[in-house]
């Protein structure tokens, strides 16, 4: 085996998976092999399909490897009436069991198992295919949407195979988006083209809505070895949560990113996202935490969120603390929110943003400027 | 098949409540005999009627001499399952009568598998549902039980004191009123760790307010319905000018409000422009809530 263990990741694998189940199709494949031999005594059990197992396994205590599904590669689903920002994911680990509270998949993936697609060809030939049919358009692209990117990455070291094939394109950036700090298998992988480690970040005073997550501490601690090792970092601070009032709020965050600002040079960031708590109707009743009795309101969408004029002073009371702490302020941008919070936030209309695309042009990067310089139009 | 006198019919025992047979067919199908064989345990000690013993009380009642009865089936699950489609109230037993035959099947070794679920609920779920009822408060299950609330809002009900739901559940509301009103207030009972007597009083003046869904609604959402009284306020200054309306957008999403000023005449002009004009020293102020 060519990468680096990480013994904490294969003790948790060891430690939550009860039952694998692997298609006869992705028998065989190298990252199952490589599973199972750190799985043992865990036996994989052939199916034919995931409707094959029977349905008081479909949990998340049982992992089903299966070759790769029907489309490989597509646009971010965004939300209606918000803006998106042009992402483009590929399911490689779908189902997590970290347990955050906010998690918007425990409103869609009841009864089915972590499902992991070891085949990655069919996704690195289409990421290749579209990207080399607009060679003048960034393609960003990422693991992280239906599940961590590398949570279960040590045992099957899927991840290594996107980088290191996507390595030659200069208009792909690829990302694994994750809430754990193992990266170790990644740091020596060659080439890294323009390889994104994706980290969420959240005030410690969030930990207890995020499960068995790594600690703020910890995620960028990996951070910092990601990018001593030569990759990029992306920083999601997405959900923000209100925590007391705005200015104890701001305190929270301001910590956060006084120890991000510590632990990764802001040139080495590549993006931040931005995205306050959010959900829809179907967790309402699902999630019991404290945050759950703010005050939150239907958007467009449909999905819950602060009240606009909130969420847009916590947009904005980080934005100033991540301007204040990085320099080159890194590209930021709002996930899933509407045209107002956007215009209030940055001061940019987004509808006279050429392309989305073009954020990693700088386009975002003089919204936060304006910003910073205390304009604000409307 | 074979005929049993009615006197004798009613003196055997009886199935649950649930499958009574209640209410019985219209007198006249009881009298010309126009009812299904009533399904019998002939067991010992006392033989039992296990469904429609009020068809042969009502047959008693109209002197009717004999009633056709039929053996049950041996297995428990395909008698029970006979009876409740006898019954034919798939979906419309009460809690307390799904709670009845539930144990009823339990007591016979039945196992409340989908068919048995959904002849009885109208649904897969009953074992799950029936789980949630019993575990509740009986404050809570009686109220469930008599249709005042359901039983995912009452589930949902958490800390809020029985005292305050009992208020609630014996105001004049409506289905829909009352089952709101009564999550806002657990949630602000829960928010606000509202002990027993602030929860009552708190109950008292929401089932007080002339609107209560509205009063529940400010309690839930304070800083939202100050946002809307500022903006009422607001308009109340527009309309000393003139009947103009001032809206905020839908949950103060989005970016701009909305005059509407009708003009019928010249000075309707006039009247607009000083209202605007008020309006003008209020704009920051009224931009900020969005």
């Amino acid at each position: 085996m060519s990468s680096s263990i990480c013994s904490d990741a294969v003790d948790f694998a060891r430690r939550t998976i009860s039952r694998f189940y692997v298609t006869a199709n992705a028998l065989g494949l190298p990252p199952v092999e490589r599973a199972r031999s750190l799985l043992e005594p865990l036996c994989p059990q052939v199916v034919a399909s995931l409707e094959e197992i029977p349905i008081e396994h479909r949990t998340l205590r049982t992992i089903f490897v299966t070759s790769f599904r029907g489309e490989p590669l597509a646009p971010c689903p965004g939300t209606r009436f918000h803006r998106c920002c042009n992402y483009h994911t590929v399911d490689l680990y779908a189902g997590c069991p970290l347990g955050c509270s906010y998690c918007i998949m425990q409103s869609y993936r009841e009864r089915t198992p972590i499902t992991v697609y070891a085949d990655p060809a069919p996704a690195i030939a289409a990421i290749r295919r579209q990207a080399l049919d607009a060679p003048n358009r960034i393609l960003r692209v990422g693991t992280g949407e239906t599940g961590d990117s590398l949570l279960y990455d040590p045992l099957f070291d899927i991840t290594r195979r996107y980088i290191t094939e996507l390595a030659d394109l200069p208009n792909v950036h690829f990302e694994a988006k994750t809430k754990t700090d193992w990266v170790d298998h990644l740091l020596t992988v060659e080439p890294k083209g323009n390889a994104v480690i994706g980290f969420s970040l959240n005030a410690e005073a969030a930990s207890a809505e995020e499960g068995q997550s790594a600690s703020p501490a910890r995620r960028l601690a990996a951070a910092e070895r990601v990018v001593a090792a030569g990759y990029r970092v992306a920083v999601h601070f997405d959900p923000l949560f209100r925590l007391g009032d705005l200015k104890q709020t701001e305190a929270h965050y301001a910590s956060v990113a006084a120890r991000l600002a510590e632990s990764v040079p802001a040139d080495r960031i590549a993006w931040i996202s931005l995205g306050t708590v959010r959900y829809p109707p179907a967790l309402r009743d699902h999630i019991r935490r404290p945050y759950m009795l703010d005050e939150f309101i239907a958007g467009a969408d449909g999905k819950y969120r602060y009240l606009q004029r909130e969420r847009t002073a916590i947009y904005r009371a980080v934005v100033q603390i991540l301007c204040s702490v990085l320099t080159p302020v890194p590209p930021m941008y709002l996930c899933m929110e509407s045209d107002a919070v956007w215009r209030r936030v940055f001061g940019t209309d987004p509808q006279s943003i050429p392309a989305l695309s073009a954020i990693f042009d700088g386009a975002f990067v003089r919204g936060v400027e304006r910003t910073r310089g205390g304009e604000e139009e409307g | 098949m074979q005929t049993v006198p009615v006197a004798q019919l009613c003196a055997w025992e009886r199935g649950p409540a649930p499958l009574a047979g209640d209410p019985p067919p219209p007198d006249d199908l009881i009298r010309g005999g126009f009812v299904p064989p009533l399904p019998v345990e002939l067991g010992t000690p006392r033989p039992s009627l296990l469904w429609g013993w009020t068809i042969a009380h009502r047959a008693a009642e109209l002197g009717v001499a004999e009633l056709k009865v039929a053996p049950a089936p041996a297995e428990p699950r395909a008698a029970l399952a006979l009876c409740l489609r006898l019954e034919a109230r798939s979906g419309r037993y009460s809690w307390e009568e799904r709670d009845a035959l539930a144990r009823f099947a339990e007591g016979r070794g039945v196992p409340l598998d989908a068919e048995i679920s959904l002849l009885i609920s109208g649904d897969a779920g009953l074992s799950e549902t029936l789980g949630h009822y019993r575990t509740l408060a009986p404050e809570r299950r009686r109220a469930v039980s008599e249709g005042a609330i359901d039983l995912r809002t009452a589930m949902r009900l958490g800390t809020l004191p029985d005292q305050a739901s009992t208020l609630l559940c014996a105001a004049r509301l409506s289905f829909s009123a009352r089952r709101q009103i009564l999550l806002m207030l657990a949630e602000v009972v829960a928010r606000d760790a509202l002990n027993t007597a602030a929860a009552a009083a708190l109950t008292d003046d929401v089932i007080a307010a002339d609107d209560p869904l509205l009063a529940a609604r400010a309690a839930r959402m304070p800083r939202l319905r100050a946002m809307e009284r500022r903006v009422s306020q607001i308009e109340a200054v527009l309309r000393e000018e003139g009947p103009f309306r001032l809206s905020a957008p839908p949950g103060f999403e989005g970016e701009s409000f909305e005059f509407a000023a009708r003009l019928a005449r010249p000075r309707d002009i006039d009247r607009a422009i000083a209202a605007l004009t008020r309006l003008r020293g209020e704009a920051d102020e009224l931009f900020d809530l969005l």
